[in-house]
């Protein structure tokens, strides 16, 4: 998965240190961004293979970043995975993670499920 | 006489001429009134006449509508309809409660007893009617109304607000347990055993938080009536047995036996296995928490009827008191003994219990003979949830 770039979206500093450190661990290459257009920018600037999408964040929510991603050719094939603290990671285990055909996950998910879940896509 | 026939039918004591029946009326303690087809007034009797303040001449030949009753009731409903329903439909009004009012406009509550009078040709001529001031009952009922609706209310926007903090903590828990986990994993670099033995315990703390928050999550969405059963097949005694080893390292190292024989044709049951097994592993670690060292743990469970399994928690333990026996199902609530003092808790593990199980048209309860007896939790479970939709049902 060496060179595989993701984009981490997250209004809250501290889940971008906690995922972002944890991505780069990983070994993947990770892109940035505290709000939604900055992330629409950069989704387009940087072609990431996916995309890490808080839900919940001022001015843009998560759900509108899809939409408009999904609206541009440029970026609407782009993976997207939500993450969210509005669900525990049981009702996560519980819905099988997808919520409308959309892949969620809690940010109190196990790290393995994330990367579990990052494997299956990319 | 029509008034004697009724007396004749309802007292025991019965006088034995027409005076003595005019004089009973008379001084009754009751109001008693008659009123022809179009609702006015042809006879009230002493007590009347003073209750309501009048003088038999005002009222006599006068509608009913107007003098003592009026017209619309403080709710608005309208009462000179319903006193000519009384004609039309008498016998819904045999016993009827109705606002009335009395000459100087004060409004007051009446349990009426309406009887239909007939003519020789079974045609109604008249009503008679006989009544009580309930007033103060009425609003009696109205302050209790009035306290449950408040009492209703206050639980909802508990409920509401329960439910918007738990979102709030768990913001910043999230942080405090991916970091402390982040540390762990060495993603921030090496650490000393210290650094780790102290990182290990923010991250125990967290967890241990972030599952109280999930419990006061769950009660306030069951007591918001919006907790849904997330319904499958799944196998009952295997969900137990597994249970089991949830709590197996602590049960060893306080030497307590842990026994479960569950008969094999309990098998496959259709309910919502996340919260079947939550209830499992309460009652469990309860156990486990209130079984001193050289106890017993056991369980099992049987089928009582078509489609009801019955299972049975059991332990050795510190047992239950009578006195306390209601605190055991009390949010928050726990049994402040000199045995139960030194165990930690918040409560909400029998409550939370109780009413998922409730939920699936089941039923919870426990049996103690006392303290030091040890104690026994029950909880029945139908095999298939009928008339309730699961999420993937048509
Ligand atoms: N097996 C048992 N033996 C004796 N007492 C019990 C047993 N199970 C429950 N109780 C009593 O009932 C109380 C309520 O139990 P409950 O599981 O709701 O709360 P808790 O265990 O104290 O806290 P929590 O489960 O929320 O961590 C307990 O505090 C205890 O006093
Ligand atoms: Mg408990």
């Amino acid at each position: 998965m060496a060179g595989k770039k993701i984009l981490l979206v997250d209004d809250d500093e501290k889940m971008l240190r906690l995922f972002g450190d944890f991505l780069v661990s990983q070994g993947f290459e990770v892109v940035e961004a505290n709000n939604g257009n900055d992330a629409l920018r950069l989704a387009v600037e940087t072609n990431p293979n996916l995309i890490i999408l808080d839900v919940m964040m001022p001015d843009k929510d998560g759900g509108e970043v899809g939409s408009a991603l999904f609206e541009n050719n440029k970026t609407k094939n782009i993976p997207i995975i939500f993450l969210t603290s509005l669900v525990s990671k049981e009702e996560v285990a519980r819905t099988g993670g997808k919520i409308g055909g959309r892949i969620y996950l809690s940010k109190s998910s196990d790290k393995k499920e994330l990367i579990k879940k990052i494997k299956e896509i990319i | 006489m029509n008034i004697k026939s009724f007396f004749v039918k309802t007292s025991k004591n019965v006088p034995n001429n027409d005076g003595q029946y005019h004089e009973l009326v008379e001084y009754a303690n009751s109001i008693i009134l008659r009123m022809d087809m179009e609702g006015n007034i042809t006879f009230l009797n002493r007590f009347a006449q003073e209750f309501f303040g009048y003088k038999e001449e005002e009222l006599i030949g006068k509608n009913v509508i107007g003098t003592i009753v009026p017209p619309t009731d403080a709710s608005g409903k309208d009462l000179k309809a319903m006193i000519a329903d009384i004609m039309i439909n008498s016998e819904k009004y045999i016993n009827n409660e109705n606002e009335n009012i009395l000459r100087n406009g004060k409004r007051v509550w009446i349990a009426w007893t309406n009887r239909p009078i007939l003519d020789e040709n079974g045609q109604l001529k008249e009503v008679l009617c006989i009544g009580n001031d309930i007033t103060k009952l009425k609003e009696a009922e109205d302050q209790i109304m009035i306290a449950k609706e408040a009492a209703e209310n206050a639980s909802k926007a508990k409920s509401s607000f329960l439910a918007n903090m738990s979102h709030e903590l768990r913001t910043p828990l999230n942080a405090v347990i991916g970091f402390s986990e982040a540390m762990l994993e060495g993603i921030a670099g090496p650490m000393t055993d210290k650094q780790k033995e102290y990182a290990s315990y923010i991250l125990e703390s967290g967890r241990h938080l972030l599952s109280l928050i999930n419990d006061v999550l769950d009660l306030s969405k069951v007591e918001a009536g919006k907790m849904e059963l997330e319904l499958s097949d799944f196998n009952l005694q295997e969900l137990v047995k597994k249970s089991f080893t949830f709590i197996a390292e602590k049960a060893m190292k306080h030497r307590i036996a842990l026994c479960h024989d569950i008969k094999d044709d309990i098998g496959i049951i259709n309910a919502d296995e996340r919260k079947i097994k939550q209830v499992i592993y309460n009652i469990l670690s309860n156990a486990v928490k209130f079984t001193p060292d050289g106890g017993k743990i056991g369980a099992n469970a049987s089928k009582i009827n078509d489609n009801e399994i019955q299972v049975c928690i059991w332990d050795t333990g510190i047992g239950i008191d009578k006195k306390d026996s209601a605190k055991v199902f009390a949010e928050f609530e726990q049994i402040d003994s000199e045995y139960s003092r030194k165990y930690a808790g918040t409560g909400l593990g029998m409550p939370l219990s109780k009413k998922f199980i409730e939920l699936h048209g089941g039923k919870m309860w426990f049996e103690s003979d006392g303290m030091g007896k040890g104690a026994h939790f029950y909880f029945t479970i139908p095999i298939k949830q009928t008339g309730k939709k699961g999420v993937f049902d048509e």
